[in-house]
């Protein structure tokens, strides 16, 4: 600004950039803000922010040059030589190398005929004392982008000598809410620019009169503190709502539909029709062979059963009743649902199993294996039906009495289920997490890294090893190796599971509740 | 940092020139060369200013390292002579403020309340029991970078 006048005549930040133009690739300096709609020439790939200061010391003379360029363009300097004097505002205790180069700056670059150079802080406790705003006695507290000064001033002079300087300024709040964001909502990390932390600072920060007041509260969440808050609204794009059809639509998908379920019915009907056939054709079938078979002799009859596969009378006519059965099902006619006979063992099927093994020929003991096998899997099979029933039988009894639970206590029943929802989930949360801590291991000493499951094991193994005394014999007893059977696997997966059956089942009944 | 120039007269323009947008492009207009827009937006400086006695192109001509010689700040305090002056006369080191003879307040790392509490697993202070069950549902990163906010992160080094 020029002297004399109130107000500054330019504000900027203090910064250099050196983007590219995009048309001709050269390098350019730009100075402070600037519109933004204009970076569609520059190409800001491989420029960076540059300062000319080290914490409040200029060190960058070039970068210095390219800003008094700058500045003195702007003010409409466009004579041969600066005339003016010039004033500047430096660090309390600016080093003497950073001085002297920077007098040699506007000197010899810009042929300044004066230079004067003041700290900024007294320079404003001054320009207060003249509006009367303070005494002639008074500390000033300069706050800057990286350092803080006080100034104790005595008289209207500066005592440097009981200056003090913290390397806190700007930088460090900006910085430090940036981290203090970034942690609190991970997923906007990407949107939580410098730039923008550092309006948003300018925005809404305030300083505090008595900081612990302030924070009393904020934790007591008064109406007070409810005026003070700020919400942001980050951008978001909100989904897409689906339109709703329009009733052509709907009719005419309607109609898509009602053709496609005609024509799978016809599909449906025509198989059925023949399979009945089918099924029709083999019942004939089997009732001759009945037949042949009552009105043949003895003699013949091996032969005839042989002939037609089936080795006994009882099992044609057992294949009989199935297909008899299974096509009143497929002529959709009501089918009472007998109960499979009893597969009995049938002491004639195995007829070589009583005989013990020396009396019989190789073959035929061939032959007992194999009735031997067949009675286990029979056997078997009929254990495996009777578990199942009693299961069955089991779960009724346990539904019955919730639902009489239920009747008796509703509203109980119903707090219970969701005490019980809300535990279940708890659970699984807190193992997800653990096993994501566990799994994502940080830059973190060793002892934190393992869980205490495998810390467990660790401490067997280790006192397993030790325990012999000084030589390792640890795998030459067999006992030794019973030791895996105490370490156990990480058998958390077994119980997870099994919570979030209970937990999805628990789901379903409350919503059929 | 602010100039100023006392107003003893000299030729000056008088007028700024006020930082003016882009040129919007419509309809069948030509495109302004970029280097015209800018221009006119006021961000580029002519090559050779008047004012200057050595124009910066000539200094730091192009090609070479420019200026990469800089003395930080750290080697500028090196290089001063701060043992020759008398030890109360104050100067760039002597006004640093020592660290400070209270202990530090504790404040919640996770809320910035007031923190009586301190988390002997993760080393956390906290302010009640709810921070406490989120502290204790944390990530091990997020734990350390939390603890750096303070610089108390186990480093490794």
């Amino acid at each position: 600004m020029w002297a004399g006048e109130f107000e500054p005549r330019m504000r900027f930040r203090n910064v250099l950039h050196r983007p590219r133009l995009k048309a001709s690739g050269n390098v350019i300096n730009i100075v402070g803000d600037y519109d933004p709609a204009l970076s569609r020439f520059l190409d800001f790939t491989r420029s960076s922010y540059r300062s000319a200061f080290d914490t409040n010391v200029v060190y960058q003379f070039e970068t210095m040059e390219c800003v008094f360029d700058y500045v003195f363009n702007r003010l409409g300097v466009d004579s041969n030589t600066i005339e003016h004097p010039v004033l500047l505002t430096e660090c309390p205790c600016n080093p003497l190398y950073s001085r002297s180069k920077m007098a040699e700056l506007l000197f010899e670059t810009y042929g300044v005929p004066s230079l004067g150079l003041g700290i900024d802080g007294v320079f404003s406790y001054l320009h207060n004392k003249r509006l009367g705003r303070c005494g002639a006695d008074g500390l000033v507290v300069c706050s800057g982008f990286t350092t803080t000064h006080s100034i104790p001033i005595y008289h209207g002079e500066p005592i440097l000598e009981a200056c003090c300087r913290v390397n806190v300024g700007g930088y460090h709040v900006t910085d430090y809410l940036r981290r203090l964001l970034c942690l609190e909502y991970p997923y906007h990390v990407a949107s939580l620019s410098w730039d923008k932390v550092e309006s948003l600072k300018f925005e809404h920060g305030y300083i505090a009169e008595d900081y612990s007041m302030e924070l009393k509260l904020f934790q007591e969440g008064d109406k007070l503190a409810e005026e003070k808050l700020r919400y942001w609204q980050l951008p978001w794009v909100p989904p897409p709502v689906e339109e709703k059809p329009s009733e052509e639509e709907l009719a005419r998908k309607a109609a898509i539909k009602e053709k496609q379920s005609q024509r799978l019915r016809d599909m449906a009907a025509a198989k059925r029709s023949y399979k009945i056939a089918d099924l029709e054709a083999e019942i004939q079938g089997l009732e001759q062979l009945l037949d042949d078979l009552d009105n043949v002799e003895e003699a013949d009859v091996d032969s005839i059963l042989t002939g037609s596969g089936y080795s006994s009378r009882r099992e044609i006519e057992a294949a009989l009743s199935k297909s008899s059965i299974s096509l009143k099902k497929a002529k959709g006619e009501f089918v009472k649902i007998e109960k499979e006979p009893e597969k009995e063992l049938d002491p004639e099927k195995y007829p070589l199993l009583d005989v013990p093994n020396e009396m019989l020929t190789p073959e035929q003991l061939k032959e007992k294996k194999k009735q031997l096998f067949l009675k286990s899997t029979a056997e078997g099979r009929i254990r495996a039906r009777l578990k199942r029933q009693e299961e069955e039988s089991l779960r009724e009894q346990e539904h019955n009495l919730e639902e009489d639970k239920r009747l008796a206590n509703p509203e109980q029943y119903l707090e219970d289920l969701r005490a019980r929802q809300a535990e279940l989930a708890a659970k699984i949360d807190q193992r997800k997490k653990q096993k994501l801590a566990a799994g994502s291991t940080g830059s973190v000493g060793r002892s934190e890294r393992l869980s205490a499951a495998q810390k467990e094991r660790m401490k067997l193994l280790t006192t397993a090893a030790f325990d012999r005394g000084k030589e390792d014999t640890f795998g030459q007893r067999d006992e030794d190796w019973q030791l895996y059977k105490k370490i156990g696997k990480d058998d958390d997966d077994d119980e997870a599971d099994e919570d979030e059956m209970e937990l999805s089942r628990l789901n379903a009944r409350l919503q059929v509740i | 940092m602010s100039l100023c120039g006392t107003t003893s007269g000299s030729t000056f323009r008088g007028s700024k020139r006020s930082l003016e947008k882009g040129s919007p492009l419509a309809g069948n207009e030509v495109a302004l060369p970029p280097m015209q827009e800018l221009e006119d937006a006021g961000i580029l400086l002519p090559a050779s200013l008047p004012f200057k006695r050595i124009q910066l192109s000539e200094k730091y001509p192009k090609g070479q390292a420019r200026g990469r010689h800089w003395k930080h700040l750290k080697q500028m305090l090196q290089a001063e002579t701060y043992h020759l002056y008398p030890a109360d006369e104050p100067n760039y080191m002597n006004i640093e403020a020592p660290p400070s003879m209270y202990p530090a307040k504790k404040y919640c790392d996770i809320t910035g309340f007031e923190a009586p509490y301190k988390d002997p697993k993760t080393k956390l202070q906290y302010a009640n029991t709810d921070i406490f069950k989120q502290i204790r549902a944390l990530p091990n990163e997020s734990v350390q970078q939390y603890l750096s906010l303070r610089n108390a992160q186990v480093v490794l080094k």
